[in-house]
């Protein structure tokens, strides 16, 4: 390890060495006589350049192997011009030296700097002195009065390797950190300026001679005690009361102090200016790149090469049968765009007079017209853009969230509370995040909503709150999971997740997947089907260059539990983030767009987690946490598995305490799922939006909007009142339904299969109005997966497969009447069950007829038998246009029966009441 | 076995690719494959690959060892060790073969990793020969060699087993 000392004039060079570790810091004596330098050997030592000895040697740097693993650099500096001091940073103080005794006369250090100084510098005159840490604090003190001049923080803690006066001597120090970033900070020197700098020029004699005269200055070790206890005088002096005082010294020092203390504290009152983050778009790489990507999401790749001679925007679809690739010579200079199945969107910025604007280019559009775009009014620039179905939104600078349909109609302009950060899209939610305001130091403060823009009407599904952050960080991504979910990457690397229930919880860490420091995750997409985020990783970088074609990567999602490693956190882990996706995968079912086998599978393997969990606490013989597992778990035939477990075992003790919790989960599940009433915001609060917008929206003219309205509520009341009211809401539904019906009269056979809640009709409804689909997954109503298992099959429809085959049937039977007909399906096995019976008795009374004859006079036989029940005329002319095909009945009966059976008694309840209240409908 | 078979086998590797359909799950006898997803990556048999790129289905992501950094300390390994080292992957020549003649502009640098992957079977076979012939000269009744791959062993195995039966009716002769 050796230091070359070269002559510039002379071109000679000297070697130093001795140092037993790399060097990291040297100095040259302004006299030229010696050069102190700092190593990783943990000694600063102070050479003579003629006869290459070392003079002296101090321990104060933290010993380590590596220039790039030192901490803290022990840089010395000389005092400029004379050289008459050198200062070294020792632990959490700077000590200065004197030339030639390299005994210790001073030490400066600062209350609130709790990390080892690693860098000195003296300023160009030799009256201030710099030093910085390892955590990026930065003081300067006057060297003559020994009072801290300034003392700053580096905003983001990254630590300093570089620092250096400004030479023009204008109190500017320039500082560069581990992250390669360079930084001034002005007017270090208190502008003690030109009036001051006389005095203080005065005063350097005579505080240096106090210095010398000082006896324990001299003192090598214990001396630290003292010169706090100097400056602890000092400030005492400096305290009003004092300023009667007549001695003259302790008055100047008094005076000057005040002084300087007066503007530090004017420097201190201009808050820290944290930097707004500029608005971005998720999932592209930055404006300034000649090659980037302008959007890269599930649908497609959008690349712009804006190089000289060309300026062009390629699109590349992921699903070639979507839509074939595009290359649009990029005339406006767009900077932002973004991709859905439906459009392509792109906006420029203000250039030179020409306005901000927007161009949509239309994927499927079957007009001719393949694109439109609007400009912006003037002044008006376009920050961020998203779209989703049916929509496409720019946040402007002026604040305003401007809506547009994608065939180019206006639609609300939104007022954001603050300047725009990002947009994103999927389907009808529209997720902004802003800046809301100024943050703790370091930090900012983002505020986020999320917007739903269901037929044609904006809403805010969550009201306008904080969006959670790592501290210090910057939003690096936001947008929607596959199933809709808000997520948010900040630039440590943490995605984080809106649930369902409203909160923001941490779901994965992307840089504990890296393996460098600097390498980074782009994100491009979440699946929580999956349970992975798809990105790619880019080395040493934040973004991926467009060539060559980065490898997408997939990496699942982890909650951040602690003690990961341990096999109990790892299951707690898995527990908890499959409830997180039943839930997701919960609501899909129910907005139609997830198949409930995937449910099921989840169900299935939350079930397998929470018994493994339980087993392992039996096993640990934690016995009180294996009960309370038990709680946990999504149904008391779980719990009875436990119960099993624990006997087998042999702690028969514990299986009698889960015995206990299995009955309260049996007597919970028959109180009628009460965890429906806790269930989120969401559901309530779109229960009721939906309910007020419900009536003004009767002026609708879609009958089938209406009518699908009309399902959702139905859903909805179902959803937030329980099982128990389930007949009012019926009720209630039926009214409405009524007044639909008042408004448009077509399709009266759907409207009548919705009002009855028939689980059948439903579903078909859905199937039909996809108009009606993208109402419906609006909705966050979601139930706990557990526990109401047997709720959920309520309103579950059963699978559409089924259904089909039924409906065909039973319109090819009787299409015009087909409620009627549903209902007599359903009271036929009382029938049949007595022509069962009496088939033979009937066929020994009339051997002439035939079959059909035979069960005609059958039927009269059992109409006549009974005549009390009020269902008769139903049964009575129904069961006649069905007995030409009894074969079918048959098996149609056995398949209903089949139905019934599953159902619980209390859907029959329901379901006979409303079969009633249809039919009274129908008479009205 | 002929090279034709060696391909066969080799075809039944596993390679990403990123298909631009979506597709459920297959299910084969050899394993299920999919889903295939637009845009992501998917673990499908060379076989499936070739064909889906010859289709314009699909865009194909080289092995990783399939890289000129990786495949140079290869060759320069093999270059120094008097045996064989071990390959990247086991049909390497075959599987190089298939993935640059089908899908050369998926492969960053493929005709760099063309010539090395062909200095590697060269180096290979020149020291499988002067081994084979080593082994004749000593007339030596068995020999043990680690690491050669299918090809390899295919590509000598007509001849040697052959060859030395012969030498052994004549020695047989001379005795």
């Amino acid at each position: 390890m050796e230091i070359h000392v070269s002559n510039v004039g002379t071109s000679k060079t000297t070697v130093l060495t001795g140092h037993k570790a790399p060097i990291l810091g040297v100095a040259l004596d302004p006299k030229d006589k010696y050069v102190a330098s700092s190593s990783c050997d943990g000694t600063v030592r102070v050479w003579t350049i003629d006869d290459t000895q070392t003079v002296h040697s101090w321990n104060c740097v933290p010993v380590c192997n590596a220039f790039l693993a030192a901490k803290c650099l022990g840089r010395p500096s000389w005092q400029p011009k004379t050289g008459h001091y050198l200062a070294v940073p020792h632990g959490k103080e700077i000590r200065i030296y004197e030339r030639e005794t390299w005994n210790k006369v001073l030490s400066f250090s600062h209350d609130q700097v709790k990390q080892d100084f690693s860098i000195s510098a003296y300023s160009p005159c030799g009256n201030y002195l710099a030093g910085c840490t390892s955590g990026g604090d930065i003081c300067v003190w006057n060297v003559n009065l020994h009072t801290c001049v300034m003392s700053t923080r580096h905003d983001r803690g990254y630590r300093i390797c570089g620092l250096a006066w400004n030479p023009g001597g204008n109190g500017e120090i320039a500082y560069c950190d581990v992250m390669g970033q360079l930084g001034t900070i002005e007017d270090c020197i208190p502008s003690a300026s030109q009036d001051n700098s006389s005095v203080t020029q005065e005063k350097t004699m005579t505080v240096d001679d106090m210095i010398h005269l000082n006896p324990i200055d001299d003192d090598d070790d214990d001396d630290n005690e003292n010169v706090i206890s100097l400056d602890k005088i000092k400030a005492e002096l400096s305290q009003p009361s004092f300023f009667g005082d007549n001695d003259k010294l302790s008055h100047a020092v008094a005076d000057d102090d005040d002084d300087v203390e007066s503007k530090i504290s004017g420097v201190a009152r201009i808050a820290p200016v944290c930097d707004l983050q500029p608005p971005f778009q998720p999932s592209s790489t930055p404006v300034h790149l000649q090659h980037r990507f302008m959007v890269w999401n599930s649908v497609g790749i959008v690349r712009c090469y804006s190089t000289e001679d060309e300026n062009s925007v390629d699109v590349e679809f992921h699903d070639t049968s979507l839509h074939h690739a595009l290359h649009i010579n990029n005339f406006f200079k767009h900077t932002m765009a973004t991709l859905t199945d439906e459009v392509l969107v792109l906006a420029c910025e203000i250039q030179d007079e020409a306005p901000s604007k927007v161009v949509c280019v239309l994927l499927n559009s079957w007009d001719g017209s393949k694109e439109w775009s609007v400009d912006l009014p003037e002044g008006e620039e376009a920050l961020a853009i998203a779209a989703g179905k049916g929509w496409l939104a720019v946040a402007t600078d002026t604040r305003n969230l401007r809506l547009f349909t994608v065939a180019g109609t206006q639609r609300e302009v939104v007022s954001l509370p603050g300047p725009v950060v990002c947009v994103a899209g999927h389907r009808n939610r529209l997720l902004t995040v802003f800046h809301n305001g100024m943050g703790l130091p370091g930090d900012q403060s983002l505020g986020f909503a999320v917007f739903s823009l269901g037929s044609g009407q904006l809403q805010v599904l969550t009201a306008f709150q904080p969006l959670s952050m790592t501290p210090k960080s910057t939003l690096k991504w936001a947008g929607f999971s596959d199933e809709g979910t808000p997520f948010t990457l900040d630039s440590a690397g943490i995605i984080r997740m809106f649930s369902r229930k409203s909160f923001w919880l941490p779901l994965c860490d992307t840089q504990a997947h890296c393996k460098g420091k600097s390498d980074h995750y782009f994100v491009l997409g979440i699946s929580e089907k999956c349970q992975n985020v798809r990105c790619v990783l880019c080395k040493g970088s934040y973004y991926p260059p467009t060539t060559p074609r980065p490898a997408v990567a997939e990496i699942s999602l982890k909650l951040p539990m602690c003690e990961a490693t341990t096999e109990k956190s790892v299951m707690e882990e898995r527990f908890w983030r499959l409830q997180l996706a039943c839930s997701t995968t919960g609501d899909m079912c129910k907005m139609g767009l997830d198949s409930f086998n995937d449910k099921d599978a989840l169900d299935r393997s939350i079930k397998e987690t929470v018994i493994k969990l339980f087993a392992l606490a039996c096993r640990s013989g934690f016995e009180y946490r294996a009960v309370e597992i038990c709680d946990l778990m999504p149904s008391h035939h779980v719990v009875q598995l436990a119960m099993k477990y624990a006997s087998k075992l042999g702690k028969m003790n514990l299986a009698d305490k889960v015995a206990e919790v299995a009955t309260r989960k049996v007597d919970e599940r028959e109180q009628g799922f009460q965890n429906d009433q806790v269930d989120n915001i969401y559901t309530l609060r779109y229960a009721s939006d939906m309910e007020s917008r419900f009536l003004p929206s009767r002026s609708m003219s879609l009958e089938e909007s209406s009518s699908t309205y009309g399902t959702k509520v139905n859903h909805l009341l179902e959803n937030a009142t329980n099982a128990s009211t389930e007949s009012e809401s019926l009720l209630l539904a039926a009214t409405k339904q009524k007044k639909c019906e008042a408004q448009t009269e077509i399709k009266p056979l759907m409207s009548l299969g919705q009002k009855r809640l028939n689980p059948f009709k439903k579903s078909v409804a859905r199937v039909e109005s996809s108009r009606g689909l993208a109402n419906l997954d609006a909705l966050y109503a979601q139930q706990k997966s557990d526990k109401n298992k047997c709720n959920s099959i309520l309103e579950q429809p059963p699978p559409p497969q089924k259904t089909k085959i039924k409906q065909t049937t039973l319109s090819a039977l009787k299409p015009a009447d087909s409620p009627a007909v549903r209902t007599t399906a359903k009271k036929l096995p009382t029938f049949f069950e007595w022509y069962e019976k009496e088939k033979d008795a009937l066929a020994e009374e009339f051997p002439d007829l035939s079959a059909s004859e035979l069960s005609r006079q059958g039927m009269k036989r059992f109409k006549g038998s009974i005549q009390s029940d009020t269902q008769v005329p139903v049964t009575n002319s129904s069961a006649e246009s069905q007995t030409p095909v009894p074969e079918t009945k048959k098996r149609k009966s056995e398949e209903e029966s089949g139905l019934h059976e599953e159902n619980p008694p209390k859907k029959t309840i329901t379901s006979s009441s409303s079969k009633l209240m249809a039919f009274a409908f129908k008479k009205s | 076995m002929d090279p034709a078979e060696v391909e066969f086998l080799a075809e039944n590797q596993m390679v990403s690719i990123v298909p631009n359909f979506n597709f459920e799950r297959i299910y084969l006898i050899s394993g299920d494959i999919g889903p295939f997803r637009a845009g992501l990556p998917v673990q499908v048999p060379i076989w499936m690959a070739t064909n889906l790129r010859q289709r314009q289905k699909c865009r194909i992501i080289a092995p990783d060892w399939m890289d000129t950094e990786r495949l140079e300390q290869v060759k320069e390994e093999e270059s120094q060790s008097r045996y064989f080292t071990k390959m990247p992957s086991e049909h390497y020549m075959v599987e190089g073969h298939m993935l640059l003649g089908v899908a050369a502009e998926d492969i960053p640098h493929a005709d760099e990793i063309r010539t090395i992957l062909k200095d590697i079977w060269d180096m290979r076979m020149s020291k499988l020969r002067s081994s084979v012939d080593a082994f004749i000269k000593t007339g030596g009744s068995h020999a043990k060699l680690d690491h050669l791959t299918a090809m390899e062993i295919n590509s000598i195995r007509p001849l040697l087993p052959h060859a030395l039966d012969e030498l052994y009716k004549l020695q047989k002769v001379v005795r």
